[in-house]
């Protein structure tokens, strides 16, 4: 019965975030592969839930999982391949385009989604995984630093630098790798 | 306040981590220092470029269909399958019950074997010795010394002791060592 409820927890978890999730492995994996790492995302979860139920929440528990898939397909990636997606289909304008072209305008002339997402992809590693904790998971800084295993300060610090960077390449392209 | 707090601080402000009363602090901040609120302002421009280039790109790769189980038992099923199989006492006691049959064949089959007779033992003829004895050659090509160990061993006396060594007080392993290595610390 116990174990009933505990997988009833599991279920609620995964629902809750399932499509959260499959935006974060987009986000790092691109949308080819982000199916696949969610599927490995949950049969992880499915095989190691006897060994975490009841410590802890949930949540956490499956973006660590998660980061650690991530991850781990990062490093499995075959030789040659980009670090960032850049497969995409070309992205839907975005709801606030007005407001996007007037920064676009005030802080470079080559502001424009495609080429943020292109710095965002020359970032760190560390800076790219809290940008898309934070962007496409839409997670606090709290929740980014459960789910790293890190302090909050961290979490922030990376994100300033991983801002900062993209702005100042936005602001001069050519610079940087 | 320094460039870098400023920009955590409108980070953190554009991103709705900041709660009230650091909000208020720093917005009558931002209007008294024009700089900063130029700063600020960068800062916010550049937080939302990155958060909606990054979410149109997801939500044009489509967020449809995420993996989950479907059907109204797929959860019964998943918790069926992850739960920790026990072991039931009778697979062990098939176990050691294996393994006691395979001790006793192997110790029937020694104790059969150990019944069956032997290979045929040679008689020699009456007289004859089992073991060829050494002819004085080999004796005569050793030196003085092993001819006469080899003497002593052959008549049955016994060898002279060794002189025995007695222990020195301070160092009671010194007598293991070799005389000529007694000297090393």
């Amino acid at each position: 019965m116990a174990q009933h409820h505990n997988m009833a927890e599991l279920e609620r978890a995964w629902t809750g975030i399932a499509g959260r999730l499959r935006a974060y492995f987009v986000c790092r994996a691109g949308p080819t592969d982000a199916d696949d790492l969610l599927q490995d995302c949950f049969l992880r979860a499915m095989g190691s839930w006897n060994g975490f139920a009841g410590r802890g929440r949930c949540e956490g528990w499956l973006w660590r999982i998660a980061v650690r898939t991530a991850a781990d397909a990062y490093r499995r990636r075959p030789r040659g391949t980009a670090p960032w997606p850049d497969g995409f289909d070309p992205p839907a304008p975005p709801a606030d385009a007005d407001a996007l072209a007037a920064d676009a305008g005030r802080d470079g002339p080559g502001a424009t989604a495609d080429a943020v997402w292109a710095a965002v992809g020359r970032l760190d590693p560390p800076q790219r995984e809290v940008m898309a904790l934070r962007f496409a998971a839409g997670l606090s800084y709290a929740e980014i630093a459960d789910a790293l295993d890190v302090p909050v300060g961290t979490v922030r610090s990376r994100l300033h630098r991983a801002i900062a960077t993209v702005r100042d390449r936005m602001r001069s392209p050519d610079d940087g790798p | 306040m320094d460039r870098d707090a400023l920009e955590r601080l409108a980070m953190d402000r554009a991103g709705g981590e900041l709660d009230a009363d650091a909000e208020a602090l720093l917005a009558a901040y931002l209007a008294e220092h024009p700089e900063a609120r130029r700063t600020a302002a960068e800062m916010e421009s550049a937080y939302r470029q990155c958060r909606d280039a990054i979410a149109s790109r997801v939500e044009a790769a489509g967020t449809a269909s995420p993996a989950r189980p479907a059907g109204p038992h797929a959860w019964s099923v998943l918790a069926a399958a992850s739960r920790p199989r026990r072991r039931s006492v009778g697979r062990w006691l098939a176990r050691a019950a294996a393994v006691l049959a395979i001790l006793g064949l192997g110790a029937g089959g020694g104790w059969w074997l150990g019944r069956q007779k032997g290979p045929e033992t040679v008689q020699l003829p009456p007289g004859r010795p089992a073991v060829a004895q050494a002819d004085e050659a080999p004796l005569d090509r050793l030196g003085p010394f092993w001819r006469e160990k080899v003497a002593t061993l052959l008549e049955g006396r016994p060898a002279a002791p060794a002189p025995a060594r007695a222990p020195r007080g301070d160092r009671p392993w010194s007598n293991l060592l070799p005389p000529d290595k007694e000297t090393i610390r």
